[in-house]
Formats: structure tokens, C-alpha cells, sequence
């Protein structure tokens, strides 16, 4: 197991946890003093010993916790579960928490590891589980100063902290009032304290391990309660991670004595989060239930089919169909009239091959199955087909998604087949070096001119008048007749004369002869 | 949209192209022929993927008549792959304006549940953003369960494991359908089927009910620790079950209350000689060790000669935990 008083973290094999009593720091939280002094022996006159002393604090948590200590709390928070007869427990990153402060302030600090004060040190920390119904006997939880702390008023029992903090300190502290006569119910005795806390020392190994992510050294409280159900709905429970330092004297003790003896204990309060647990209508354990399954009046383990509610071995085709599945249903034809038809779900009793022989259906009624023999209808897959269909029209995205892909893939498709029908062979005959000017077409040889007409009298019909024809330069049009063309000659006139060539352009479009 | 719609006179040429397109499935390797590869787009394609998981699928057409599914009961299953193809047949009908698309269906449409049938089998892993696992057959046989129970609703985090030789099966789709109603969609045929109590990780408890003829209110399974022939972590046998030590809560006033001391001096009596080590005594991590709860695991074996209720009860295997101590 572990030795009583391990102080670091030891090796541990991948995939195992360590079970550790306790991580003890070299040195409790709290104030400490090195001192010094050398005296000089062998010396005429005594000297008196020179002494030095350095007063120095060793910090920890203790009025308030970094969030970021806290690894995990089980049950998680805000979560509603089946938490019954789970000891809740939250495990903190630094592994020596618990540990890292005396419960009693005034007892002194520790010299150190193995100095033999203690062999199981009680933690300063411990979670309380307070039941929805004892609610009253908390006070919600708010921020008081150190000073309202160790001094609350009247019938109010504080820490005892001692002179270990300034009684007038302004420091923020959260705190919880609990009654007194519930603290001493569901707090956990002194000499239970030790083994509500723990530390585990994990090598996953890389790997998930019981939910456990990280890897190193944790420390553990936990609680001394299991959560309740009750037959009247979901009941929030409250979890308290609460500072029990300076409650020493105020813990219960068995018998019903203890306690702190005012009407309310004040606790520092380092954390809190609550859970649900559902109303008992389940009742009994997961295996039981499990196991209940075949009972009378239970629907048992078996597969998906309807179960043979009488003798059908005269009809064996209703025997079959019952068999593989089949449902009897009615149904609704178009002309109004009502008939039986068959139908199965896609979740069948027995295995089907898949059919690919066939496909794909582009209607529902083209998926439909009549059987002659029985005029019975078979809807099963003419349904599946519809609700497929009705799926992705609802999805908008994946419709239009759908949509454009396929209209994209026939563009592409498109384009291909004229590259490859047309222009590619074009190109290659067009380009072909002057000094090959044969194409290489089984039978065609000779010129240019021949090779084009080859071409063009092996496209395929329809293609031709789709080509579209340039007329060749000696064809064009002069541009002597187009009214907007202006002669060489007044061009010049005017590049030389400097006139706005609007005004000129103006003057040209007016000009009798272009009327 | 104004260009090149696809000429009529070669809807025949196009309709030939496809048909070779479909002949040689492109991702099966580099292929020399006219037409362009076929990439279904991603959305697209996990879209269809959901669709053959039955995503979406309403529960009547699952279970049309309510005598399939009584009141606690669970239903194995085989997957209609037919039936999941007219799924996917329906989907993919959508916006066919021209006799065109409907070729294009018809060239591809096999294509299309083989991309399915891979992407079916990542969609889990990819939902969970877990790494895909390597499928080794796609298109294969699937199964399921639909199992209606309280245990449902009560243990949300439900854990299924389906074993075919010893070998777990990957787990397609695992979600509750409404109320009390959990869908499993398996790859394979598996022969047998764990329900496993959800684990929540490590963590600690007690167990109930107490024995019969105890007057304790809980009682816990000892384990091991290290000591006297007990390895660390193993619940020690005891006759048909293991060893128990039983625990009462404390008396007065508040309910639940672990009686943690009289459970630490129960545990110390019970114990076997030698099993406390050198001490003699339950130290905190000796305690804790104790206190871990084990899960629950209810087996349910041979999913294609399943013997109704009564005949063969299910089997039952008590959880032990994997926690080792050293």
C-alpha cells in the first residue's frame, strides 16, 4: 500500500493509481523563525554568543481557494443523476491541500516530515452535504472580514483561530452559519476526519483511465454522506467545502455530545456547488433493474417483432411475415378505398441482403411491392423513399447543397465532352507543324484544307451549325458607311485645330450627308 | 444561370459518360476516362451519412406498432440496408428537374452508398471528435437495440458494449429517442452485449441493499490491499460473491450519514488475517480503497439465437473495478 508517511510522489506504473494516506508538506502552513547563534569557545574572556534570527511565513490556502486547485468534484456540478449511495468528493491539483495546515492552530507547526507527531494528520478541509429540506439551518453564504469572523456576536461560535490572525483584520473571508444542532448531525467526528481524505498519485499511461485525464499527484476530499431521493421530485443537494481549522473542539463526538455549543457555528467557506438527484420512481439498483427485464409484466430481451397474439400456423404467409418483422397496417388508398398492407421499419428481426440489382427508385410508388398472389401491398420501402425525400427538403442547406453540386458536376461534365469531341481534335489539327500537315486519321491524307474538311465532315450531326462562323477580312464591311467614322483627313484637321472633339463629333452627326 | 446548360442533343453522349463514370469508381484509383471524378461534398455526404443512421427518422416508422417495444424491454435488431438505400434514394431525389438528373442518379447512385456506407462508420467518432477508427469492411452488416427502460432515464450516461469474439464492435450511433428510449446502432453482429452501469470515473461509495439479515443499512465489497495474498484493487472473493463489509449510518437526527468510524472498525473485523499488512491497521488510503465503486455490468449474450425470457436468463456479470494499487 504506502509507507505511513510519504512525502513526494512516487513512481507508478503505467495504467495504476497509488492510494496515498496523506502528502505531507515539508512544513504547515503558518509563521516560523530561523535562528541562529555561534558562540566562540577556547577564548580568555567569554564572549557572549552572537545570535541572529529571521522570521519567516510559509503561505498556504486558507480563507479562500484558487479555483484553479480544484480539479474535479464528483457529483459534478449542476448535473442530475443517480447519485445514491455515492460518497461525493472533490480532488484537488496541489496534492499536499489537506494537509498543508494544522487543524488546531494553537498546537504547534511541524518540525517536519517524520517527526513523529502524527500518524495520520487530520485534514483542515471536509465537504458537508446539506439535503434540500435542511436549508433552513444554513445561512446563504456571504463575505465577512477576518474581524467578523473570529468575533460574530452573539450566539455565533467562530473558528478558533487563536493569535494566528489579526482580530482586526480587514481581509475578505465567505462564510456559512450552520444551526448547530444540524452541524453536529452531518459533521463527521475528529478521529473520522483522517480517513475523509487522500491522495492518489495516477499514470494514465496517455490513455483515459476511469475518467481520469492527467497524470501526477492529487489530493481527495470526501464526504462523509451519501445523497437522499424522495418520492416527491428532484432534490437539490448542496455541497460545502468548508475550513474545519480552529473547529477542532467544536466537531461532534459520538454520544450526541460535542459540538460547539452556541446556536450556530460559523465555517469558512472555500468552495460549493449542488446536484439533483431525480425523484425515486426509479427505484431499485442498475443491475436489478437490468435483471428485472424478463419479469412478468416486463417486455423481457428479445427481437424486434410483433409477438403472435394468436394461432397463425394455418396462414403461412402471415406466419412468415410475422416472422421477418412484418407489421399489418392500414391503409388508405388514393381512390378512398382502405386496405392491409404490410409494412417493416428498417430494424428487422432477421437479416436481408442488400439489392442492388435494382435502382435507384425515382418515385415512392416506384418503390412500391404488390404481391398478386395475396393482393397485398408492401409499403415498407416506399416509405423510406418518401421520408428521405421529406428529410431533405426540410434541411434548406442541404438541399441547395445537394443541388448545386449536381448542377456543378453536369457543367463539368459538359464542358468535358466538348473538349473532348471538339476542341481537342481542332486544336491538334489546327496546330498540327506545316511540315505534317497530314492527319493521321486512317485513309485522310493531304493539305490543310483537306485535313479541315475531314474534320469538319467527322463531327457528329448537329454540331456544325453551332460553330460559330467568322466571315474572313476581305468580307468585313468598310467602315466608309458607318456614320460614326470620321475621314482621315478631318481627324488631322482637327488633331491640328485643338476644337473639343465632342463638339466635332457633334457637327459630323448633323452634317447633311449623315442624315 | 446562363451558361452552358447541357445541350439536349448530348444528353445521349452525357448519359453514356455517366454510365462509364459509374463502371469505374473513382477513388479507387486514377482513371482514364472522360468524365470528371465524382467527390460528394462533405456536408452533403455527412448529411446522407446521419440519414442511414436514421437520424431524423420518426419514431413510428421505426416502431410501427407499440407491441414491438413494451414497457422494459429490449429489442435487438438487424439493419435493413434496402431500406436505409430507399433512404438515401428519396434524399437525393430532391430538385431532379430534368431528365438529366435523373440519369445522373441512376449513373451514381451505387457510388453514392458506397461513399455512405464509409462515411456511416466515421460519423460517430467524427461527432465525438475522436480519431476514426480503421474501417476494416464497410457496407457490412449492422445491428442494433432499442431498449425502453427506466434504466434509461435513470443512468443518462448508460454505457453499451457490444463484443463479437471477444472483440468490441464500433458503436455507429448510441442516442436516446425521446423518454426512457435508448437507439444502438452497431457495425457488425455481435454475439454478446454489455449494458454497463456509467462509471463516472473514480469514485466512491457504498452499496445497498444490505445484506438480508443484517441490520446495517449498506454494505461495501472489500478489496485487496496488497497484503496476504490479496492483490491491491481485486475485490476478494468470498463463496459465490465477495467478501462484504456492512455499514450502517449514524443515528440521530440527520439521514445518510456515513457511521464512518464503525465502518472503519467493520472493515478492520472483516478483513482476512494478513490482509492489513504489517500495521494491522485500515489506514485513510486502505479506507478509500474500499469505498471506490465498481460499476454494474449486465450482459446479454448471442444477439442471432437470442432465447426469449424464461428459458435462458441472462447472464450476470457483478462489476469489478480496473483500479490497481501497488
Amino acid at each position: 500500500m504506502s509507507t505511513p508517511k510519504p512525502t513526494q510522489p512516487a513512481t507508478v506504473a503505467p495504467g495504476e493509481i497509488q492510494f496515498l494516506d496523506s502528502i505531507q508538506p515539508p512544513l504547515t502552513a503558518g509563521a516560523y523563525t530561523f535562528e541562529v547563534s555561534q558562540g566562540i569557545e577556547d577564548v580568555p574572556e567569554p564572549v557572549e554568543p552572537y545570535r541572529a534570527a529571521q522570521p519567516f511565513e510559509v503561505l498556504g490556502p486558507r480563507f479562500s481557494l484558487d479555483p484553479t486547485s480544484i480539479s474535479s468534484v464528483f457529483p459534478p456540478a449542476d448535473q442530475l443523476g443517480t447519485y445514491q449511495n455515492v460518497q461525493p468528493h472533490v480532488v484537488f491539483t496541489e496534492f499536499a491541500l489537506p494537509w498543508s495546515r494544522r487543524l488546531d492552530p494553537a498546537a504547534g507547526l511541524a518540525d517536519g516530515p517524520g517527526d513523529g507527531a502524527d500518524d495520520a494528520p487530520p485534514p483542515w478541509l471536509g465537504l458537508l452535504m446539506v439535503y434540500p429540506d435542511e436549508l433552513w439551518g444554513v445561512t446563504a453564504p456571504r463575505t465577512v472580514t477576518v474581524e467578523e469572523l473570529v468575533s460574530p456576536g452573539p450566539g455565533i461560535v467562530p473558528p478558533d483561530l487563536g493569535d494566528t490572525v489579526d482580530p482586526t483584520s480587514q481581509e475578505p473571508v465567505a462564510v456559512v452559519d450552520v444551526d448547530d444542532a444540524l452541524f453536529k448531525s452531518i459533521a463527521p467526528y475528529l478521529d473520522e476526519l483522517p480517513f475523509l481524505a487522500h491522495a492518489r498519485v495516477v499514470n494514465t499511461d496517455g490513455k483515459v483511465l476511469l475518467g481520469m485525464a492527467a497524470d501526477g499527484a492529487f489530493s481527495l476530499v470526501t464526504g462523509n454522506r451519501v445523497p437522499m431521493v424522495s418520492a416527491d421530485g428532484p432534490s437539490i443537494h448542496t455541497m460545502l467545502l468548508v475550513s474545519y481549522e480552529g473547529h477542532q473542539e467544536h466537531l461532534p463526538t459520538p454520544g450526541g455530545s460535542g459540538g460547539a455549543g452556541g446556536e450556530k457555528i460559523r465555517l469558512v467557506l472555500l468552495g460549493s456547488w449542488t446536484f439533483t438527484t431525480p425523484a425515486t420512481s426509479i427505484s431499485g439498483s442498475f443491475l436489478g433493474l437490468t435483471q428485472a427485464l424478463c419479469n412478468p409484466g416486463n417486455g423481457g430481451v428479445g427481437l424486434l417483432q410483433l409477438p403472435q397474439a394468436g394461432d397463425v400456423s394455418d396462414n403461412a404467409v402471415a406466419e412468415e411475415a410475422l416472422q421477418i418483422g412484418y407489421v399489418p397496417l392500414q391503409k388508405r388508398l388514393r381512390d378512398g378505398e382502405t386496405s392491409t398492407t404490410w409494412y417493416r421499419g428498417p430494424a428487422t428481426p432477421s437479416p436481408t441482403e442488400r439489392d442492388r440489382t435494382y435502382g435507384p427508385y425515382h418515385s415512392s410508388d416506384h418503390a412500391l411491392h404488390y404481391d398478386p398472389a395475396t393482393g397485398l401491398f408492401d409499403d415498407s420501402y416506399a416509405c423510406a423513399w418518401q421520408i428521405g425525400r421529406l428529410l431533405a427538403l426540410s434541411d434548406a442547406g442541404f438541399a441547395q447543397q445537394l443541388f448545386e453540386w449536381r448542377r456543378d458536376y453536369l457543367r463539368e461534365l459538359a464542358r468535358v465532352i466538348l473538349d473532348a469531341d471538339f476542341r481537342a481534335p481542332m486544336v491538334e489539327t489546327l496546330t498540327r507543324p506545316s511540315g505534317a500537315r497530314t492527319v493521321e486519321r486512317p485513309g485522310v491524307t493531304g493539305s490543310f484544307t483537306s485535313a479541315l474538311r475531314e474534320l469538319f465532315a467527322a463531327m457528329p450531326e448537329g454540331v456544325l451549325p453551332q460553330i460559330p462562323k467568322s466571315p474572313p477580312r476581305g468580307r468585313r464591311p468598310s467602315t466608309s458607311g458607318l456614320p460614326g467614322a470620321l475621314p482621315s483627313d478631318r481627324l488631322s484637321a482637327w488633331a491640328d485645330g485643338g476644337d473639343d472633339p465632342l463638339d466635332l463629333l457633334l457637327d459630323h452627326l448633323q452634317s447633311p450627308e449623315n442624315r | 444561370m446562363s451558361s452552358p446548360i447541357p445541350r439536349p442533343q448530348s444528353l445521349a453522349r452525357m448519359s453514356e459518360l455517366l454510365l462509364a463514370a459509374q463502371r469505374e469508381h473513382p477513388r479507387l484509383g486514377a482513371r482514364d476516362g472522360d468524365a470528371p471524378p465524382l467527390r460528394l461534398p462533405e456536408p452533403v455526404l455527412r448529411w446522407l451519412a446521419q440519414l442511414s443512421l436514421l437520424y431524423g427518422v420518426p419514431f413510428e416508422y421505426l416502431v410501427p406498432d407499440a407491441r414491438l417495444l413494451p414497457v422494459e424491454s429490449l429489442r435487438f435488431f438487424y439493419l435493413d440496408r434496402n431500406w436505409l438505400d430507399r433512404l438515401i434514394d428519396g434524399a437525393i431525389s430532391i430538385g431532379t428537374g430534368s431528365t438529366l438528373d435523373n440519369v445522373f442518379n441512376e449513373a451514381f447512385f451505387e457510388q453514392i452508398y458506397a461513399e455512405v456506407d464509409l462515411a456511416q462508420v466515421n460519423l460517430r467518432s467524427e461527432l465525438r471528435r475522436a480519431a476514426a477508427p480503421v474501417p476494416t469492411t464497410v457496407g457490412g452488416t449492422l445491428t442494433g437495440f432499442l431498449f425502453r427502460s427506466t434504466v434509461v432515464t435513470g443512468w443518462p450516461g448508460l454505457e453499451v458494449r457490444p463484443v463479437r469474439d471477444g472483440e468490441p464492435l464500433p458503436i455507429l450511433r448510441l442516442d436516446p429517442l425521446g423518454d426512457g428510449i435508448l437507439l444502438g446502432i452497431f457495425d457488425g453482429v455481435p454475439d454478446t452485449v454489455e449494458l454497463i452501469e456509467p462509471s463516472e470515473g473514480l469514485h466512491f461509495g457504498v452499496l445497498t441493499p444490505p445484506p438480508v439479515g443484517s441490520d446495517g443499512d449498506f454494505f461495501v465489497n472489500l478489496r485487496g490491499l496488497g497484503f496476504g495474498g490479496h492483490p491491491a484493487g481485486q475485490q476478494i472473493p468470498d463463496g459465490d460473491g465477495f467478501l462484504r463489509a456492512v455499514g450502517g449510518f449514524r443515528g440521530g437526527g440527520a439521514r445518510g450519514v456515513l457511521a464512518v468510524r464503525d465502518l472503519v472498525a467493520e472493515v478492520t473485523r472483516v478483513l482476512p488475517e494478513g490482509a492489513l499488512g504489517p500495521d494491522g491497521a485500515l489506514t485513510p488510503a486502505g479506507f478509500a480503497l474500499q469505498m471506490v465503486r465498481g460499476a454494474g455490468r449486465q450482459t446479454y449474450s448471442s444477439l442471432g439465437e437470442l432465447a426469449p425470457c424464461g428459458d435462458t436468463p441472462p447472464k450476470t456479470v457483478r462489476g469489478t473495478t480496473k483500479e490497481t494499487t501497488e
